[in-house]
């Protein structure tokens, strides 16, 4: 398959002593930030952060957010998590994470009911599989962080099987999976029946799908300890016109292979990702990236960073194109302050000519007395039209990654003041787009976490 | 005619650099114009009243004439400022305050700015800088001198700015770059990198700058409290810029 790939994809010999050396070299960490998969070009994502709440806590939110001159939004969030029970309810006009989960114990079962971003194996028949040029493609297990909600419903396990009940993409599907080391899962609603098999180990894992017509797509990961290198690959290929049931509407490569390694030098830790892929004949991309991060003595990070795109991204995308970018980046991590710098610049040519996107962006964190803590992170991009960029913002209970467009800069305040046996979270985005300044927006959440006596 | 000529002088110039505050010294946090114009404050606590002079590209029209004072109580910094830019329709006035904190650790500080031109018209811009070490010899600083501004746009617009800045036997080493807006070009990046050596009571630097490419040659001179300075920018069409600069310090 690697073979056919490379001869779809017009990939010089010298190109492929580099992806070796990529490949025995390192995978690329602190890469350049990417929406998860799934995620429309140009649009916001948002996650919830990957707090996790201690046993026997309840976490209790109340904010608003608005701008000048628009409606004042209110957000209300509850969490709670006990050994038997446990479980999150979002409320708010316009929030993406509005909605509940809850996750808990009956006898010998376990059940989830509300939101639910299960993934079985792979993610090919259930979940959102991995884009193979994202770092996270070489990731091993069924719970990995970042993933976007799927849909609602119920689901249930026991005796190391999982009975789901649920609505994903606008359908009714109802689905069973027997896990454990080697898997074997069913999914079906009006639309047709799906099923996969699969193998979970520690090193790696793969899975088939396939559907009553016949299409089918396979995946497989591995990875390796190489003395003082950790060494990946991933595998793709398939039907092209398979689709899962749960997300007709995305669709990855059908074909991919990607390598990855990280390991420790005299220079600092280098990673690498080489990764080439195809959607069908004709639609084919690549990418190749090294990074270098190395400690300061002085408690700092420094990384560097190299790549380069060629081809498509999506099926639909209208022309392949030809990117190579680089970055560099310093920050320092120290109470009472904290400075981090970095600079991104892409270009449509070789050596990094005829920049598409370029950002700059400076992080302080500062941590006054009794629990006060302020951050304020800028950036100044430049952003030429059809091209992507994302920035990401942390909020109090969310990740979001902003899609940027045009030229501008964009300054984000946070300040966090213990108040009332919780915690006031305001935050303010000052936002300047092609010589507009665009209302302030804002927001406010105060939020306690107890524990019940 | 002459105000005609002042423009496009000014428009030719493109300064990505501050106008009011700026003090004959090599780049970086030290001293009052740094927290006053950048938001940068100096390490030492020492106070210190300077008074400025500068005379753009050689014309009366475009002199500044500016009063500083800044001083600092343990780790905490202020400076406050005064400034009269310019004569007639094309001057204004400006006072600038600036607060923060700085050890050996790092620094951080807010400026705030506010103008008033022949007219009457009033601007508003704030903002702030930060540094940090990195390693025993070399430190790295960003500012962001108007993070927000309100009332009547200020005379330059100036974005990010991120610099570094190593020390050692005596010599000193800094390359900046600026984040400028420009509606013919879009944003660009103005680059800032120079030398200075430490010969005792006298420092004496060059610097060089693109967009276009610019050269300037400056000294100071300590004596006790007492310091002086001047510094010398060419340009390559228009005359060239000087600064002078008085200080006396607490010590």
């Amino acid at each position: 398959m690697g073979l056919a790939l490379m001869r779809r994809y017009p990939v010089s010999w010298s190109r492929l002593v580099i992806a070796a050396w990529a490949f025995a070299a390192g995978a690329a960490k602190a890469d350049p930030i990417e929406p998860p998969p799934g995620t429309s070009e140009g649009e916001d994502s948002t996650q919830e952060s990957a707090d996790t709440l201690a046993s026997g806590a309840v976490e209790l939110g109340i904010g608003v957010s608005g701008a000048a001159g628009q409606e004042i939004e209110r957000r209300r969030r509850v969490r709670f998590a006990d050994p038997d029970l446990r479980g999150t309810v979002r409320e708010g006009s316009r929030d993406p994470l509005a909605g509940g989960l809850v996750e808990g114990r009956t006898g010998a079962g376990e059940f989830v009911a509300g939101k639910l971003s299960p993934r079985w194996g792979r993610g090919l028949l259930l979940g959102a599989f991995s884009d193979p040029w994202q770092r996270s493609s070489m990731e091993v297990g069924a719970r990995r962080a970042g993933r976007t909600r799927l849909g609602e419903g119920v689901l249930y396990r026991r005796w190391g099987g999982e009975l789901l009940l649920g609505r994903f993409s606008r359908q009714d599907l109802a689905g069973i999976q027997i896990a454990g080391e080697r898997r074997l899962g069913l999914l079906a609603g009006r639309r047709g029946v799906q099923a996969s098999a699969g193998i979970e180990q520690a090193h790696g894992g793969a899975e088939i799908a396939f559907d009553r017509r016949g299409l089918w797509r396979g995946e497989g990961v591995m990875r390796r300890e190489a003395g003082r290198w950790q060494i990946a690959g991933a595998m793709r290929t398939g039907s092209t016109g398979f689709r899962s049931l749960a997300e007709p509407g995305r669709n990855g490569p059908s074909r991919a292979l990607t390598l990855a390694a990280e390991g420790a030098t005299g220079l600092g830790t280098l990673r690498s990702l080489g990764a080439v892929w195809s959607y069908r004949a004709g639609r084919a991309g690549g990418r190749l990236a090294l990074e270098i991060e190395r400690p300061l003595s002085d408690g700092s990070r420094f990384s560097a960073g190299f790549e380069e795109q060629r081809g498509v991204r999506r099926d639909v995308q209208r022309a392949a194109s030809f990117r190579q970018g680089a970055w560099i980046e310093w920050g320092r991590k120290a109470a009472p302050l904290g400075l981090s710098a970095r600079h991104e610049s892409w270009g449509s040519r070789g050596a990094l000519r005829q920049t598409v996107r370029t950002i700059t962006g400076v992080g302080l964190d500062l941590l006054a007395a009794r629990g006060v803590t302020a951050s304020l992170a800028h950036s100044v991009y430049r952003v030429r039209r059809g091209e992507s960029l994302y920035l990401l913002e942390n909020g109090s209970d969310r990740l979001v990654l902003r899609a940027l467009a045009g030229e501008g800069h964009r300054t984000r305040i946070e300040i966090r003041v213990p108040f009332g046996r919780g915690v006031v979270h305001a935050g303010l985005h000052l936002d300047v787009r092609d010589g507009r300044r665009r209302p302030p927006r804002w927001d406010v959440e105060w939020s306690r976490r107890s524990r019940p006596r | 005619m002459r105000a005609c000529v002042v423009v496009m002088i000014l428009a030719l110039s493109t300064p990505a650099r501050a106008q009011e505050f700026v003090a004959p010294t090599p780049a970086g946090p030290a001293g009052v114009s740094a927290i006053l114009e950048h938001g940068l404050p100096p390490v030492g606590a020492e106070a210190r009243i300077e008074a400025l002079a500068a005379r753009w590209h050689g014309l009366p029209e475009l002199a500044a004439r500016s009063i500083a004072y800044g001083a600092g109580w343990r780790e905490l910094r202020w400076a406050v400022g005064l400034s009269r830019f310019g004569d007639g329709e094309l001057g204004w006035s400006a006072v600038a305050v600036a607060t923060g904190l700085a050890t050996e650790a790092g620094g951080a500080a807010l400026r705030l700015c506010a103008r008033r031109d022949a007219p009457g018209n009033r601007g508003v811009e704030c903002g702030g800088g930060a540094w940090a070490p990195i390693g025993r010899h070399a430190r790295l600083w960003a500012a962001v001198p108007q993070l927000w501004t309100e009332g009547e746009p200020p005379p330059l617009a100036r974005w990010l700015e991120i610099g570094a800045i190593a020390e050692g036997f005596g010599i000193k080493a800094w390359l900046s770059r600026t984040a400028v807006p420009s509606r013919v070009r879009g944003v660009r990046a103005d680059h800032f990198a120079g030398i200075a050596a430490d010969t005792g009571p006298i420092t004496t630097w060059v610097s060089l700058r693109d967009r276009p490419p610019r050269g300037s040659l400056g000294v100071t001179a300590a004596r006790g409290a007492l310091r002086l300075g001047v510094e010398v920018e060419s340009h390559p069409v228009l005359p060239e810029t000087v600064r002078l600069g008085v200080s006396w310090g607490s010590r």
